[in-house]
């Protein structure tokens, strides 16, 4: 019992079909009613990337899959808001959707629009209806036919009625109008100057090979920038975690690049925008831990045995505190004078002053596939040569510092794919991201036992609740180590794969 | 998948009404519903406008699958269904004497629905015959509208009567009154019989109303035509009232 949704053109009319229909069937019963819907996703439209969307109507939740038409319904009571991340949802297919692609990031509402809709019931000599037709006029305001962003029909068939339902199909095909899927929102989306997809974090900078490294350098920071300047808002108002780690990802990602492409930029100048963009990364350290932390505590409870799990409420209670001041802090910091300051300081270096200051520099004219070769290059080989060095018994710190280089290779990599077959490049990335990820969970488990380490030994409360906190954590400290050991017994296979002969090639044949 | 019935021995004590217009207020709670008109009489077939297909009947019924789908029909209302009663249903009796288990063919053949619908509706007829019997087996809950007068309690009693005798659940008879006079001193006190304290009795009662007794003009449920009429509100609180039984969806 499938609904057949028909666009209906400029030029067809209504009144005509109407017409038709009421001649052909027994009657014709009209009714108009107003609704509204809205669509969401997340900030930077993950959902909509896997052809996905998120829509709000009358009462219900519906997320279309717009490739293969599937939908999956979730009711939702009236006047109660719409659950902002996806472990808010209550349990079933629904949810465990959004979690497979929205993760951490908060649902948003992006387009609102109303909906004008005419039912006809399409009726037999009993004045019963055999079928149902919904003619929808889709705005953004509101406003008449002429604003109109689209216009649906849809026929809905009433079961038990087939020779109804076809009788009315072949007047809507005389009419000329053609079936569409229920993708026919994509279009809507695109007809109301909705662009989905327009944000990413990522550098994906169409760069041209022989354009100078001044030029390419700066247009790649200003897209950073720019990034930068796209989550302070998001950020302010605690939509999610997200804003802050893709703000501080974008600074880092610059800092990797001015620090990585020598001879390019005055020193003056390098100096100069490193300086700002530290410090926009120190402020906002302490926040982002804190994030990080309060995101593992659904994990941590899973590592401790339940009699252990009631000290750790504690502990994120007290976490939770402190993010909310910190976050108070950093909020007051993007409104102070000080950052405004900076950052205005960092974009205006970045402006296209900068090729005229800098084309004085020697390397500042060579086309940047040179200059992007050669960095890729000189930082693989300085992988390849500290992770042989790499022993069973090597310091950890060893480990950190290869986890440093591994990603520097990566923004270098996302920076410059455009230079490169995109194929070839996925695959790079692909080895690379295996050595980084056991490389970066060796860190963070290390980083994890040194913070409940720092806690507990700042621990001064003696009650019965701060002994169980004390006992969760000891219980965490040890589970934590025994995945880092785990982590560093890996280490050796993934870093052989990244070591391959294979791999090697790979890389010289395309930065050699 | 619930199955409610609607079910008294006597006839006219507004069992088509009640099973109409609680199964509307199911469906617009989003529940999936469906309502079997077994009374051959085929009122509620008629209060929606559904006539039968002419290939349809009581053999066909029974025989269930894909003969029993094929001939249910959509109401004018979302998530509301009928499967439209046939003259031929006064015959279901004697259909069944002729098969196997056969108290236990009703629910065998509804066991179809149990993806399809949250609610299935049972509009019997009046009697105590092997399709009641059916019937009484397969429901999870039987409503028996009862109008306030001497006749009824004795009705009542029988049916109990005849669930002891057949070792059927008597608990899940819940009854109720029907086309109460308020202004009528014998209703009045028959309602407060103390007789009556021994059963399931619902708390909401359905008033004897013009608008219900409309329902064959309009035909269109009270609770969709007239939402905030006396008869209306009764139903809606004797479905709330429903939704307090252990095991119900809502």
């Amino acid at each position: 019992m499938q609904i057949t949704n028909y666009t209906i053109k400029k030029h067809q009319s209504i009144a005509k079909l109407q017409a038709t229909l009421t001649k052909v069937f027994s009657g014709l019963s009209e009714d108009r009613h107003r609704t509204e819907f809205s669509i969401w996703d997340t900030f930077d439209w993950l959902l909509y990337k896997k052809s996905m969307l998120l829509i709000l109507e009358e009462n219900q939740l519906k997320l279309l899959n717009f490739k293969d038409n599937r939908c999956t319904l979730l009711p939702v009571s009236s006047g109660e808001a719409i659950p902002r991340f996806w472990w808010e949802f209550p349990e079933g297919p629904f949810r465990t959707i959004l979690e497979s692609i929205v993760d951490v990031r908060a649902l948003l509402k992006m387009a609102d629009f109303k909906k004008d809709i005419r039912v006809w019931r399409l009726l037999n000599q009993d004045e019963k209806t055999v079928a149902k037709i919904e003619l929808e006029l889709i705005t953004t305001d509101g406003s008449g036919d002429a604003a109109a962003v689209d216009r649906i029909c849809k026929l809905v068939p009433i079961r038990g009625y087939q020779k109804a339902l076809r009788t009315a199909e072949k007047q809507l095909l005389f009419a000329g109008m053609q079936s569409v899927g229920d993708d026919y929102i994509v279009g809507v989306l695109q007809k109301a100057d909705v662009a989905p997809g327009v944000y990413s974090s990522k550098p994906n900078l169409q760069l041209d090979p022989q354009e100078k490294t001044c030029e390419a350098i700066r247009l790649i920071l200003a897209h950073l920038v720019h990034i930068i300047r796209w989550n302070e808002d998001g950020i302010k108002k605690d939509i999610d975690s997200e804003f802050l780690h893709d703000f501080r990802v974008s600074v880092r990602r610059s800092r990797v690049l001015l620090g990585q492409i020598k001879n390019v930029l005055q020193p003056a100048v390098i100096e100069q925008l490193q300086n700002d963009l530290r410090t926009l990364g120190t402020w906002t350290n302490r926040l982002r831990d804190l994030d990080v932390y309060l995101l593992k505590q659904d994990h941590y409870e899973k590592l401790l045995p339940e009699r252990l799990q009631g000290g750790l409420k504690r502990l994120f209670q007290t976490l939770r505190r402190q993010r909310k001041r910190e976050l108070a802090k950093i909020v007051a910091i993007l409104d102070s004078g000080e950052y405004q300051y900076r950052i205005q300081n960092i974009e205006s270096l970045i402006s296209s002053k900068l090729e005229v200051a800098n084309a004085s520099e020697p390397l500042g004219n060579t086309p940047i596939i040179d200059i992007a070769k050669n960095a890729i290059y000189r930082r693989h080989r300085k992988i390849l040569k500290k992770g042989r060095q790499i022993q069973v018994d090597t310091p950890d710190e060893k480990l950190h510092q290869l986890r440093i280089d591994c990603k520097k290779l990566r923004y270098l990599l996302e920076f410059f794919a455009s230079l490169f077959p995109a194929d070839k490049i996925k695959g790079l990335i692909k080895q690379l991201k295996n050595l980084q990820e056991n490389l970066g969970d060796f860190n963070d488990l290390s980083v994890q036992q040194d913070f409940l380490s720092n806690y507990l030994a700042a621990m001064r409360s003696r009650t019965a609740d701060a002994y169980l906190t004390a006992a969760a954590s000891g219980g965490l400290i040890c589970r934590l180590n025994d995945a880092q050991r785990q982590c560093r017994a890996e280490f050796m296979s993934v870093f052989r794969q990244y070591n391959s002969p294979k791999n090697r090639d790979r890389f010289s044949a395309l930065f050699k | 998948m619930k199955i409610i019935s609607f079910y008294s021995i006597k006839g006219g004590v507004g069992k088509t009404a009640a099973c109409v217009n609680l199964a509307y207020l199911a469906a617009v709670q989003n529940q999936r519903t469906l309502i079997c008109d077994l009374d051959p009489q085929g009122s509620a077939s008629y209060y929606f406008r559904i006539r039968p297909a002419s290939k349809f009947s009581g053999k066909k019924f029974l025989k269930g699958g894909i003969h029993l789908e094929k001939n249910i029909k959509g109401t004018d209302f979302d998530n509301l269904d009928l499967l439209p009663s046939e003259l031929s249903f006064r015959n279901l009796d004697i259909l069944l004497d002729d098969m196997k288990r056969s108290h236990k063919r009703l629910k065998q053949v509804l066991s179809l629905f149990n993806r399809d619908y949250d609610y299935v509706f049972l509009d019997c007829p009046p009697n105590i015959t092997l399709l009641s019997e059916n019937v009484f087996f397969a429901s999870d809950i039987i409503f028996s509208p009862l109008i306030p007068t001497t006749l009824s309690v004795i009705t009542l009693e029988k049916l109990f009567t005849f669930f002891r005798r057949q070792e059927l659940d008597g608990s899940k008879i819940y009854p109720f009154f029907s086309m109460v006079e308020k202004r009528k001193k014998m209703h009045r006190q028959f309602m407060g019989d103390k007789r009556f304290n021994q059963f399931n009795f619902l708390k909401s009662n359905i008033p004897y109303s013009a608008d219900v007794e409309k329902m064959g003009i309009y035909r269109q449920p009270v609770v969709h035509r007239s939402p905030q009429s006396p008869g209306s509100m009764a139903y809606k609180s004797l479905w709330n009232e429903i939704g307090f039984i252990d095991g119900m969806p809502h």
